[in-house]
C-alpha cells in the first residue's frame, strides 16, 4: 500500500487512493463479517464508489485481498541494482527500497490482510499461488539483471530458498518482522552455518 | 507404507493395506467425480469396508488426501543422522534414504496425490498448512539431532530455505525430479552462487 503512489499526475494519485480505499474496506469488512458474508456491494458502499467502479479495479473480492502492491516496486528495485552486486545483496537492497515506501499504516494493513488470508482457506489457496508466481517473477528479474537466460533454474531455487526461509521465520513471529528478516538474510549470506 | 513391512506382524500389515486401499479408492473416486461429489460412503464402498471402518483410519475426507507418508520417512531419517554430521549433509542423507525407501509405485501415488491436492482449492489451503507443519517438524528434528534448543532461530531458517528451494526447483512439469532436487541441494550447499 502506498507503494504505487509514484503513479504520476493527479489522476494517477486519485486512482491509487481509490484502489487503496477499496482494499482497506475489503479487508476490514471480511475481518468483521467473514469472507462469505462480505459482498462487493458492501465494499463499494464502504468505499463510497459504485459497484461497477469496484470491478474496474479488481475482478472479485478475493483479488482485492490478494493483490500485492509492493510487487511492482520490488521488481523495479531489483532490476535497478548493478550487476556486480551478489544476488543476496541485490535482494536486500530491493527489500530496503520497497520497505521504505510502506507507511506505518501500510504495515498495519498488511498484518490484518495476512491474518484474514491465513484464516480463510480460499484466500490461503490464492495466496499460495501468488507466492509461487512471485518467486517466478523475482527469479526472472534476477536472471535479467545478471544477463542470464530467463528460465535459469538457479535464480528460481535462490528465490524459493529465500521465500521459504523468510516464511519460516515470519510464521507466528512476535514483534518487528523486519528484524527477523534481516537476521535471516545475514545467516543465509554467511552460508547458513549451524 | 512399503519400507518396514517385513518387520511388522500380520495385523499391522493388514492395517497398512486397508489404509492404502482407502487412499487409492478415494483418489480414484475424486479423480472421476470431483472432490465435492465424492462421499465417505462411496469411498468406503469402493474400498469394501464399512463407513465406520473408514473413520478408524481417517477423521475426514480431507485427511485421506492430506496424509503424507513420505515426509514422515524424511523426518525420521533426519532425526537418525549422527549429531556431528553437518546439517546439509544430514538433510541430503535423509532425502537419499527417502528415495531408497519409497517404491516407484508410492512415488507415483504421491505425485498424483499432490496434483489432485493442488487442483482443489480447499485442499490447496490445507497443503499450505501441511507444508508449514513439515518445515516445523524437520526443524525440530534438526535441533534435537544437533542438541540445540527447539526454539532456535537458525535451524528454522535453514530448513525453511531448503524446503523453499526444493519446492521452487520442483515447481513445473514433473520431469527429472530427483536430478532437480539434488541440483537444488548442491546449489544451496555451495552458498547459492548465481
Amino acid at each position: 500500500m502506498g507503494a504505487t503512489e509514484y503513479a504520476s499526475g493527479l489522476r494517477g494519485r486519485k486512482k491509487t487512493r481509490t484502489r487503496d480505499t477499496i482494499r482497506r474496506a475489503t479487508v476490514r469488512l471480511i475481518a468483521t463479517n467473514g469472507f462469505d458474508h462480505t459482498t462487493v456491494e458492501q465494499i463499494a458502499d464502504a468505499s463510497d464508489i459504485a459497484p461497477s467502479t469496484f470491478f474496474r479495479y479488481f475482478p472479485n473480492k478475493e483479488a482485492a485481498v490478494i493483490a500485492d502492491d509492493l510487487e511492482q516496486v520490488a521488481l523495479a528495485a531489483l532490476a535497478a541494482q548493478p550487476r556486480e552486486l551478489s544476488s543476496l545483496q541485490a535482494f536486500r537492497r530491493a527489500m530496503e527500497i520497497t520497505a521504505a515506501t510502506v507507511s506505518t499504516d501500510g504495515w498495519e494493513f498488511e498484518r490484518m490482510r495476512q491474518r484474514i488470508v491465513f484464516s480463510i482457506p480460499q484466500l490461503t489457496a490464492a495466496q499460495f499461488d501468488a507466492y509461487r508466481r512471485q518467486i517466478g517473477k523475482l527469479a526472472e528479474a534476477e536472471n535479467r539483471r545478471l544477463g542470464r537466460h530467463l528460465d535459469d533454474l538457479d535464480a528460481r531455487i535462490f528465490y524459493g530458498a529465500l521465500a521459504g526461509a523468510l516464511m519460516a521465520v515470519i510464521d507466528g513471529v512476535q514483534g518487528r518482522v523486519q528484524t527477523h528478516i534481516l537476521r535471516a538474510l545475514d545467516f543465509i549470506e554467511a552460508g547458513m552455518p549451524l | 507404507m512399503g519400507a518396514s513391512e517385513q518387520t511388522l506382524g500380520l495385523r499391522d500389515r493388514k492395517k497398512i493395506k486397508t489404509r492404502d486401499t482407502i487412499r487409492r479408492a478415494a483418489m480414484r473416486l475424486i479423480e472421476a467425480n470431483g472432490y465435492a461429489g465424492t462421499t465417505i460412503e462411496q469411498i468406503a464402498e469402493a474400498a469394501e469396508i464399512a463407513p465406520s471402518t473408514f473413520f478408524r483410519y481417517f477423521p475426514t475426507k480431507e485427511s485421506v488426501l492430506m496424509a503424507n507418508d513420505l515426509d514422515t520417512v524424511t523426518v525420521e531419517a533426519l532425526a537418525k543422522q549422527p549429531a556431528d554430521v553437518p546439517s546439509l549433509q544430514a538433510f541430503r542423507q535423509a532425502i537419499e534414504i527417502t528415495f531408497a525407501t519409497v517404491s516407484t509405485d508410492e512415488w507415483r501415488f504421491e505425485r498424483d496425490r499432490l496434483r489432485m491436492v493442488l487442483s482443489v482449492p480447499e485442499l490447496k489451503a490445507a497443503q499450505f498448512d501441511a507444508y508449514h507443519r513439515t518445515v516445523a517438524r524437520l526443524a525440530e528434528a534438526e535441533t534435537l539431532r544437533t542438541g540445540r534448543d527447539p526454539k532456535d532461530f537458525e535451524p528454522r531458517v535453514f530448513i525453511g530455505a531448503i524446503a523453499g528451494g526444493l519446492m521452487a526447483a520442483l515447481d513445473g512439469p514433473p520431469v527429472n525430479i530427483v536430478e532437480r532436487m539434488y541440483r537444488a541441494l548442491d546449489f544451496i550447499e555451495t552458498g547459492m552462487p548465481i
